[in-house]
C-alpha cells in the first residue's frame, strides 16, 4: 500500500531503511531539521546540516524511488541561547528556495522555557514573512500538555492560518486541543513513548481522521521506519477499509504538503 | 469496526502480557535494595488507581493528564534534564 512518511530523520538511518521503506510502499519522505543527539558548536554546523538535508539526502532517497523533502529550523532543544539561535535562523531565508524545502520545522518547545518560546515565535515570524508552512514539535512526556497549551496560545496571538500548520506528536490528552483549534495534527509512533499504532488508531476512532497524519519520526533513537505500514495493518485488522487507510496515509498528507509549491503530488 | 468479542480475541493476550510486565516490574523494584522514595513510583501507583477506578473510555487521556506538569507559565531557564514521564508534584 502506498504511503507518505511525513516525519522521518533519515540522516540518522541506514540505506537499508530506505530500501525497506520503499519495498513497503513509501513514496515520499519529509525530514524536519532536528537535534543530532548533541548540541552543535557553531552555526556552521547547522549550515552543513542544512546542505545535507537539501542537497545530499534527496539523492540517497531517489535511489529507492522515494521523493525527499525537508523542513528547516534550529530545533527547540538547541534554542535556549537566543543569540546563537538568531545566528542559525539568519541562515534559513536564503535556503527556502531550494527545491525540496517545505517550510519551517520542527520548531516548538522542549522544556517549555521563556527562551525556547522566544525562538519559537521568531521562527513563526520567518514563516509568515516568507509564506512558509510550519511543522511543530510538542514536548516529551510530562511536558507535552503544558507545552502544547503554550504553543496554541502563541499561534493564536501570531494570527497564523491553522490550515498551514501541523502540530506533531499529539497523544490522547493533546489531540483534541490541537484539532479543536483547527490545526493539522500529527501522531508519532514510537515503541516506548508518544503513540503506539494501536493508540493512534484509537485516537482516529475517537476524534476523527480529518486533518491528521501518522508518522514514525524515526531517528537515531529507539524508533521504527516501518511503523506506518504497521499502523495500516492495525487499521485493517480492526475492520477499517483499504480506502480509509489509503486516504489517511497517502492522500491526506498530500493535501497539507501540496500547500508548498515545492511538493509534487503523487 | 470489529466488535468486543473480536477485539478480545485479537488483543486480550497482548494486554494481559503488558499488565503482567508491570506487575513483574513492581515485584523487581521491591526486591531491589531500598532507596529514598521516588516520585515516579508514586505516580505509577496513582496511575494504577486511576485506570482501575474509571469506567469511561477515556482512561488513556486521564492517565496522560495525571502524568503531566500542571503548571502553566514558561520556565525562566532550562533545567537541562530530560523528561522522565511523571511530574515531580502530582
Amino acid at each position: 500500500m502506498d504511503f507518505i512518511e511525513p516525519h522521518a530523520h533519515m540522516v540518522s538511518r541506514t540505506t537499508d531503511d530506505y530500501e525497506l521503506m520503499s519495498l513497503a510502499g513509501c513514496r515520499a519522505i519529509c525530514e524536519p531539521a532536528f537535534w543530532a543527539g548533541f548540541d552543535r558548536a557553531s552555526a556552521q554546523g547547522f549550515a552543513d546540516y542544512f546542505d545535507q538535508l537539501t542537497l545530499w539526502e534527496p539523492r540517497r532517497a531517489s535511489r529507492y524511488l522515494i521523493d525527499h523533502y525537508c523542513w528547516l529550523c534550529i530545533n527547540p532543544k538547541e534554542a535556549e541561547d537566543p543569540i546563537f539561535a538568531a545566528e542559525v535562523m539568519s541562515l534559513i531565508p536564503e535556503l527556502l528556495n531550494r527545491k525540496n524545502v517545505l517550510g519551517i520545522g520542527e520548531i516548538g518547545l522542549n522544556k517549555n522555557t521563556k527562551n525556547e518560546l522566544l525562538v519559537f515565535e521568531q521562527h513563526v515570524e520567518i514563516a509568515k514573512k516568507f509564506n512558509q508552512l510550519i511543522l511543530i514539535h510538542t514536548p516529551h512526556l510530562e511536558d507535552k500538555l503544558k507545552g502544547t497549551r503554550i504553543i496554541l496560545d502563541s499561534l493564536k496571538n501570531a494570527g497564523v492560518d491553522p490550515n498551514r500548520v501541523i502540530i506533531d506528536h499529539v497523544e490522547e490528552h493533546t489531540a483534541p486541543l490541537v484539532m479543536d483549534a483547527g490545526f493539522w495534527a500529527g501522531m508519532t509512533l514510537y515503541p516506548n513513548s508518544k503513540c503506539t499504532a494501536a493508540r493512534a488508531v484509537d485516537i482516529l476512532e475517537i476524534y476523527g481522521s480529518e486533518k491528521i497524519w501518522i508518522n514514525s519520526a524515526c531517528d537515531w533513537g529507539h524508533s521504527d521506519p516501518l511503523s506506518i505500514p504497521k499502523a495500516a495493518l492495525e487499521m485493517l485488522r480492526r475492520g477499517h477499509s483499504r480506502e480509509f487507510v489509503q486516504n489517511l496515509l497517502f492522500k491526506a498528507p498530500q493535501e497539507f504538503l501540496a500547500q508548498s509549491p515545492h511538493f509534487k503530488r503523487l | 469496526m470489529i466488535n468486543q468479542s473480536q477485539l478480545l480475541d485479537q488483543q486480550f493476550l497482548e494486554a494481559r502480557g503488558k499488565l503482567l510486565e508491570v506487575a513483574a516490574f513492581l515485584d523487581r523494584f521491591e526486591r531491589a535494595p531500598a532507596d529514598s522514595p521516588d516520585f515516579r513510583l508514586t505516580a505509577l501507583k496513582e496511575a494504577f488507581k486511576l485506570v482501575a477506578a474509571h469506567d469511561s473510555p477515556n482512561r488513556a487521556r486521564f492517565l496522560l493528564e495525571l502524568l503531566s506538569d500542571k503548571s502553566s507559565q514558561p520556565l525562566e531557564k532550562s533545567t537541562n534534564t530530560p523528561a522522565c514521564g511523571a511530574p515531580i508534584n502530582l
